[in-house]
């Protein structure tokens, strides 16, 4: 379907955006509806096993979460939450979910292990998931906490579920009580 | 004529490297998610990403499509975003020949027309909630990135 002359959108599914190309890596940020856009891919994530991402908000949304960990997990498909916050509110992770065969060809990624090893990538289940929005140091959404910034500054939000300001501050603040 | 070599040279390396400052440019990484975003460059770059094109779906104004099409010239990248004013914000897609965009809104299914967003970035997630309401059971959503 194209869109009408009125900005009507046509609604497609991820199966049928690929059609016979193979798919290697999925980002996907809607906001609340990642298990449909993944709903719609089922040939293609059994056909191609990409490698995905999704935006979970651990705390806000729990239920919802617990049916994208689940269909997640029933692709056979391995979830790491990534440890740093990915949005406006501060329980928002990117999810990286890898095939489960596809692991052990992995364990010679140097960015791979080195992001599991220092604790940026934690592999998780149903249970300990939603543990992973205080673990610290937490690190911010904006560019901070990187190769230029200042010795032991990361962006924080002191004691909000949003973010206050862009503005960095020490590592013993970055613990969000949300 | 040696003159005119060099000038011509001259002229051919300010416009290399103006195009390859352009080029930086559109690839800087985008100033968020840098741990995210490391991760997924360092699987494109040394070669642990499965074969295969890359998917943007929420794309908004491109920042992450641009990362992924700079990184791994030789894969195609879909930028999928309901919104056309996102998109026609998506500007490496002028200049980086792997990038292709789609104004679409995808879901479990599809086959059907959704009225799309409004002005500004805030109505993309008002305007998913419908496309959510169309579906199925109405969801709470979050923030626009």
């Amino acid at each position: 379907m194209r869109p009408s002359a009125h900005g009507d959108v046509p609604v497609s599914t991820v199966d049928e955006l690929f059609g016979d190309s193979t798919a290697g890596f999925m980002h996907i940020d809607v906001e609340g509806h990642e298990l449909d856009v993944l709903l719609g891919g089922g040939r293609v994530l059994s056909r191609d096993r990409p490698i995905f991402s999704v935006e979970a908000h651990l705390r806000r949304e729990k239920k919802s979460n617990n049916k994208l960990f689940n269909h997640i997990t029933a692709l056979q498909y391995t979830v790491f939450v990534v440890h740093e916050v990915c949005g406006w509110f501060t329980d928002c992770r990117n999810l990286l979910c890898i095939p489960d065969e596809r692991l052990g060809s992995l364990a010679g990624s140097a960015v791979l292990n080195l992001a599991v090893r220092s604790g940026v990538l934690v592999k998780v289940n149903l249970r300990n998931i939603s543990e992973y929005t205080s673990a610290a140091p937490l690190r911010g959404f904006y560019d901070a906490g990187g190769l230029l910034s200042k010795p032991g500054q990361y962006v924080c939000n002191k004691n909000s579920r949003t973010w206050k300001s862009d503005k960095p501050c020490s590592t013993a603040n970055t613990q969000p009580n949300d | 004529m040696r003159f005119n070599t060099m000038l011509a040279s001259g002229l051919l390396s300010v416009a290399l490297s103006s195009a390859q400052h352009e080029h930086a440019n559109l690839c800087r990484k985008p100033p968020r998610e840098s741990t995210f975003n490391s991760i997924v460059e360092g699987l494109l770059r040394d070669g642990s990403m499965p074969p295969g094109d890359v998917l943007d779906v929420g794309a908004n104004t491109g920042e992450w499509t641009c990362l992924y099409a700079c990184v791994s010239p030789s894969r195609l990248v879909h930028a999928v975003d309901p919104s056309a004013k996102n998109l026609r914000l998506l500007r490496c897609a002028d200049h980086i020949q792997n990038v292709r965009k789609a104004r679409l809104a995808l879901s479990a299914v599809g086959g059907y027309n959704i009225t799309g967003p409004g002005k500004g970035a805030w109505a993309t997630a008002s305007y998913r909630l419908r496309a959510d309401a169309a579906v199925g059971p109405r969801r709470r959503s979050g923030e626009h990135r």
